[in-house]
């Protein structure tokens, strides 16, 4: 367990090492922060209190959807801009040889290496959710009532997480198996697919939000990128690792 | 106590369908060091792969002091320092050192770590990043990080290529005190014939997936011949006991001129026969002079023939 500690540490250390990468990513992640905040403010919530006739059920609604979009972009984000390069340099510097060569597993390798990508992403994703709405709560619905939607909670923070945790896996899986490339055309393929189906679900009413479709078509989404895990799993051998990194 | 600290028994790999290693077998003492040649794509780096796990055998079988080098055992016992020195460039010397303490579930004792590090003298940049070093300094971290877990055997792949001579030169001291003061088995692949030479106590050499030739270098020598032997006499040597110089096969008559012969023997032996053949039929020696064939030289012939004169 210290070991699996050890490699997650030096992971995010060779992730957050990329200074300019992680500057692309903060400011992908206030731009996009700034402009929800603002489109929600000025184009959802103060027609809606100005009218009056929004619910307190609708308004939760949109604000749920909101902190979804927030944390699903934000995080995807930080996919697609800090994955290739520290894992190109691991797999062509010789670290990830070196790393094979002692007594960790290559379990523990790919368990650390999708941990260390998801962390970042996750925490300012999921932050920038949670500040979203508690923003939009205080700047414009502190006057009326809001019924704060359970299900688009639980699928922000809880099942959006484990769904990028299995992405992240599933990007590894093939980042360290095949081309590093590969891994991130998952993410640049996913990504996108996965917010705008979700939100174009959510927001034209094709979904229920306010039970659990919504939630359920979510732990789906993870499901299915599990199961793909499952199934390939497999073919994750030191052997292949080594020979990818000299192909 | 395991006899041998490496132990490869006819091992074969194939990858990507070529056949890489047809039946390698050798072992390492404790406390030598072991030289390890071929050319390139000889097989070298996949035999040094197998040995520390990263490749499985198609057949055969390697152990680590008695461990299967498939086992976290193993591991565990062995150190390495691979073509590309996988150093984190983002670390310090002793946070890079201090890692592969965790991975190797040491305690991540500071104390242990600067003693490792004033063994390749880099106690002074301890906190120095590992991407500010030079070619030679990364070299001798990779070889602390090899040694931070104070493993049984160090497994060490060209680690002086694209080093000054003066770091070569530290280098090959310190693989020579790891091995014999400190009782560790070192394996050392090299393309460097004069470092080997200088260090290594046995050699095995491989080529095309075969080791074919391995012992010390007098036993190599005895297997490829002594090198050259030459004989001055004081008089021209007469035609006919040229010729029966010539047609015995074992002198190894290379070249003459009118009162000089030269020979490269089949044999370290067959000196005396020469020159007791040469006294027997009158012939006046004045001088005999022998040059052992040197290590490049036996390995250069190895590789261009394929196999042993």
């Amino acid at each position: 367990m210290s070991g699996l500690r050890a490699i997650i540490g030096a992971n995010l250390r060779n992730i957050l090492q990329s200074g300019a990468l992680v500057m692309v990513f903060a400011g992908i992640a206030v731009i996009c922060a700034a402009v929800v905040a603002v489109i929600a403010g000025s184009f959802i919530f103060s027609p809606a209190v100005e009218d009056g006739d929004t619910t307190a059920t609708e308004l939760g609604n949109y604000l749920g959807l909101i902190s979804y979009a927030t944390t699903v972009i934000i995080t995807g984000a930080s996919f697609t801009v800090l994955f290739t390069v520290p894992l190109l340099r691991e797999k062509t510097r010789g670290t990830l040889e070196s790393l094979l060569a002692t007594p960790v597993s290559v379990r523990q390798v790919w368990t650390a290496r999708s941990v260390a990508l998801f962390v970042p992403g996750a925490v300012i994703g999921g932050v920038l959710g949670l500040g979203m709405m508690l923003f939009l709560m205080t700047a414009y619905l502190s006057d009326v009532d809001v019924v704060v939607n359970g299900y688009l909670v639980v699928a922000t923070f809880v099942v959006v997480p484990l769904i990028y945790l299995a992405l992240s896996a599933l990007m590894h899986l093939v980042g360290l198996l095949g081309r590093v490339t590969s891994g991130n055309v998952i993410a640049v393929i996913f990504l996108p697919g996965f917010s705008s189906v979700m939100l174009r679900l959510a927001g034209r009413a094709g979904v229920d939000v306010e039970s659990w479709p919504f939630l359920t078509i979510n732990i789906a989404c993870g499901l299915v990128l599990f199961m793909l895990i499952m199934i390939f799993r497999h073919k994750l051998t030191k052997e292949r690792i080594v020979l990818s990194c000299h192909s | 106590m395991v006899e041998h600290s490496i132990t490869v028994d006819n091992i074969e790999k194939s990858l990507q369908g070529r056949d890489i290693l047809k039946g390698v077998s050798f072992s390492v003492r404790q406390g030598e060091v072991f030289g390890f040649l071929g050319p390139n794509g000889a097989g070298k780096t996949t035999t040094i792969r197998i040995l520390l796990g990263l490749y499985s055998p198609d057949a055969g079988r390697a152990s680590i002091m008695g461990a299967d080098v498939t086992t976290d055992q193993a591991r565990q016992r062995v150190g390495f320092v691979l073509d590309d020195d996988g150093l984190y460039d983002g670390a310090s010397a002793k946070e890079n050192l201090a890692y592969f303490a965790r991975i190797y579930q040491q305690p991540v004792d500071d104390e242990r770590i600067t003693q490792v590090l004033r063994l390749v003298d880099l106690e002074g940049r301890a906190d120095s990043k590992a991407g500010t070093f030079s070619r030679g300094m990364r070299q001798r971290l990779a070889l602390a990080r090899a040694l931070v877990h104070d493993p049984d055997v160090l497994i060490l792949d060209e680690p002086t290529s694209g080093i000054d001579p003066s770091a070569q030169i530290e280098i090959r001291e310190l693989m020579v005190d790891i091995a014999h003061d400190r009782n560790k088995a070192v394996m050392l692949s090299s393309h460097n014939m004069d470092e080997v030479q200088k260090i290594c106590a046995r050699i095995a050499v491989l080529d095309r997936g075969e080791v074919v030739l391995s012992g010390s270098l007098a036993e190599l020598r005895e297997t490829m011949g002594s090198g050259m032997v030459t004989v001055r006499t004081s008089e021209p040597i007469p035609a006919d006991l040229y010729e029966e110089i010539k047609s015995t096969a074992e002198f190894g008559l290379q070249d003459s001129s009118e009162n000089l012969l030269h020979f490269s023997p089949s044999s370290a032996g067959t000196t005396p026969d020469i020159v007791a053949a040469l006294a027997r039929r009158g012939a006046r020696i004045e001088e005999v002079t022998r040059n052992e064939a040197s290590l490049e030289e036996m390995y250069t012939s190895i590789v261009r023939e394929g196999q042993p004169a």
